[in-house]
């Protein structure tokens, strides 16, 4: 009896499965289809709205649309190329056509903005505020605050920093000084960065 | 002597090896998974089969993620180098195993694997096992080709109206192999070591769950996985006859010492509570099978043994770049109502206990370089008939009790190939440490070391 049961409740399930409830993600004039990447696909790994769980990944809650739907095109094309986009991101990004990788940026750039956790030493904060605020004249290192904003808030093509994961910052100055990630702008105005020095910027924009 | 041997070997084979890297250049072709996402394999595994949190994601959403495959087709296969401590028979008649010292190919597996749908999709593996007699010495190694590890699944997924993410994932997985379907590394059939000598001898005695029913049984349940919090799955298991017969080809299912055969319906449970925060991911978990076993295959007219799994588990993971770190534990008891067996004078008691520890830690510096260890623990009620004495396979006393420890270095140069250097090392083997077959023979003289290159493409 229970044998004649459980095939037919199995292929029920099986046949029940191709209904995904939420189809329709909230997100108000957002790209319904966008969100429903972002809730399925993207979360696995960027977190719940964007707020990522594991400093492996960035947080994008808050980030600037066009930043986003610019680096997205970077791994559609394999622009960009440094070894966390090559390993993860151009396969996702590489199913992404235009008007959902527009949609994931407008989704992201709205949703509320990341925020992270104090780690570090005060100390340590503070002199990652001065490095962000000033920079260092005697290298030459300009103050971050002039293109990413007073509060890391970030602009256009100018990344949020404020509330991201400090690893993934730290991973990412050095991806660019190493040329692994192309940035020749930024590539110019970090490579003479100290390890000590990134840490301390980094503790200091996840601390925001 | 022996020692020169292997180094010899070794070095033949680390060439080999570097002539295959030298020629590979860079690793594009990858096996079914990594062409579907486009992802590299790190991306799922701390090291095959070991899955990282996005791994599990992607297992339990029914290996769907990504562009589906025209030809969904890997390839893996695995040649190794076994040394074991002695290889002399106790009584000086002959060697214990085949090819001790030599370059051996173990096996080679064909996959089908990756998604037929947004809510369809799986993982079979079929494989030529080029050593399917090792414990028969006075014989050549026979080869065998038969369905490995299959796990298919049917898959939704659940979000409200204001979603973050998914909040539900339940599905249907139908299976040849109890845990085969789990996420955790923790249980049996993906768990470490993930590749051993073919040809070393190991202890005799095993839960059930722990490997006795592999690609023999067809299972099928349903799972569910809320707010990546609360698992559970609940799963039937039965002989893979009739329209399940596929799940088991290949295997020796017409005589009386080869595949379990199953009566009814048997369930299988499996229950985790798990939590990620920052670069750590947690789990702890209990799974088991009760399953009624006949004692002969071909007679199903007997009484049957009736084996009552029930395990605890536990799983730890720190990934970060560039250091990585894992763990895993498992308990599992086993009460074995032995009425079939014991009926027919095939065991002492009616009923038997064993329980089996298992714990491993894992390191891997840049997922490149990486080292494991494992203690392993097994023990019984003593059972003279059961466990009867034979040479090298058999207990003295009639114990099952074995011990020991693993550890393994691994070297991944490229995705597609891993290098393996693994030593087992026995404080106890089949209920002793010294003439434990009661033939002469130690347990550390099965002490086993397995040089091992594993390639996937």
């Amino acid at each position: 009896m229970i044998r004649n049961c459980v095939i037919p409740l199995a292929l029920t399930t099986a046949l029940c499965s191709g209904l995904s409830w939420g189809a329709q993600p909230a997100g108000g004039d957002v790209n319904k289809a966008a969100a429903k990447v972002a809730i399925e696909l993207c979360s696995a790994c960027h977190g719940p709205a964007g707020q990522s769980i594991s400093p492996q990944f960035p947080r994008l809650a808050g980030q600037q649309q066009l930043y986003l739907a610019t680096q997205l095109r970077a791994f559609k094309s394999k622009g960009r190329a440094d070894p966390e986009a090559h390993d993860f991101m151009w396969g996702i990004a590489g199913t992404l056509d235009d008007s959902i990788i527009d949609g994931l940026a407008e989704y992201y750039s709205k949703l509320p903005p990341m925020h992270g956790t104090t780690k570090g030493s005060a100390a340590l904060i503070q002199q990652g505020r001065e490095l962000f605020e000033k920079g260092i004249p005697s290298k030459n290192i300009p103050a971050c605050a002039s293109c990413h904003g007073a509060n890391a808030q970030g602009t256009t093509i100018f990344p949020r920093l404020a509330g991201q994961h400090s690893e993934y910052l730290v991973r990412q100055l050095t991806v660019i000084q190493q040329n692994l990630r192309k940035s020749p702008i930024m590539h110019g105005i970090v490579v003479e960065l100290s390890e000590d020095e990134k840490k301390a910027l980094a503790a200091y924009l996840e601390s925001l | 002597m022996l020692a020169a041997n292997l180094k010899l070997r070794c070095a033949l084979i680390l060439a080999l090896t570097l002539g295959v890297l030298l020629s590979a250049g860079k690793a594009y072709a990858v096996p079914a998974y990594a062409r579907q996402t486009g992802q590299q394999c790190i991306a799922c595994h701390v090291s095959f089969p070991e899955l990282t949190p996005y791994g599990r994601y992607f297992k339990l959403t029914g290996y769907t993620i990504g562009e589906r495959q025209w030809v969904p087709l890997a390839m893996m296969a695995q040649v190794g180098i076994t040394s074991i401590s002695n290889n002399t028979m106790p009584d000086g008649s002959g060697s214990v195993i085949n090819r001790d010292n030599n370059p051996q190919f173990s096996a080679a597996s064909l996959f089908l694997a990756g998604k037929a749908n947004d809510y369809l999709g799986g993982f079979i593996q079929y494989t030529y096992n080029n050593a399917s007699n090792p414990a028969n010495p006075a014989e050549h190694l026979k080869g065998q080709s038969a369905l490995d590890n299959t796990d298919i699944r049917a898959v939704g997924k659940a979000y409200g109206l204001d979603a973050e993410e998914v909040n539900f994932i339940y599905g249907f997985t139908l299976n040849n192999n109890p845990t085969v379907q789990d996420v955790w590394n923790s249980t049996p059939a993906f768990g470490f070591p993930f590749t051993a000598s073919p040809t070393a001898p190991t202890p005799t005695a095993a839960t059930l769950i722990d490997g006795g029913l592999a690609q023999q049984v067809a299972g099928y349940g349903i799972y569910g996985y809320l707010k990546k919090t609360l698992y559970a799955e609940f799963s039937f298991y039965q002989t893979a006859d009739g329209m399940f017969s596929w799940m088991r080809h290949g295997q020796h299912s017409g005589d009386s010492m080869g595949v379990n055969r199953l009566q009814g319906l048997n369930p299988y449970y499996r229950v985790a509570l798990t939590h990620d925060w920052g670069p750590h991911s947690a789990m702890v978990g209990a799974y088991g099978l009760t399953a009624r076993v006949y004692p002969d295959n071909t007679d199903p007219t007997t009484p049957t043994n009736k084996f009552i799994d029930n395990a605890f588990d536990a799983q730890y993971q720190y990934i970060t770049d560039p250091h990585v770190f894992t763990t895993q534990w498992t308990y599992i008891h086993e009460r074995q109502n032995l009425d079939g067996t014991f009926a027919a004078n095939g065991s002492t008691n009616s009923v038997d206990i064993l329980k089996t520890w298992r714990g491993k830690l894992t390191y891997y510096y840049q997922r490149k370089y990486g080292a494991n260890f494992q203690y392993f623990d097994t023990a019984g009620t003593i059972d003279s008939i059961l466990y009867s004495s034979s040479i090298i396979t058999g207990s003295a006393n009639g114990s099952p009790n074995s011990r020991g420890q693993i550890y393994e270095l691994d070297f991944v140069p490229i995705q597609n190939v891993r290098l393996m250097l693994q030593y087992t090392a026995y404080n106890r083997f089949n209920g002793g440490s010294t003439n434990y077959d009661g033939f002469g023979r130690n347990a550390s003289d099965n002490n086993t070391l397995f040089l091992n290159i594993w390639f996937a493409y």
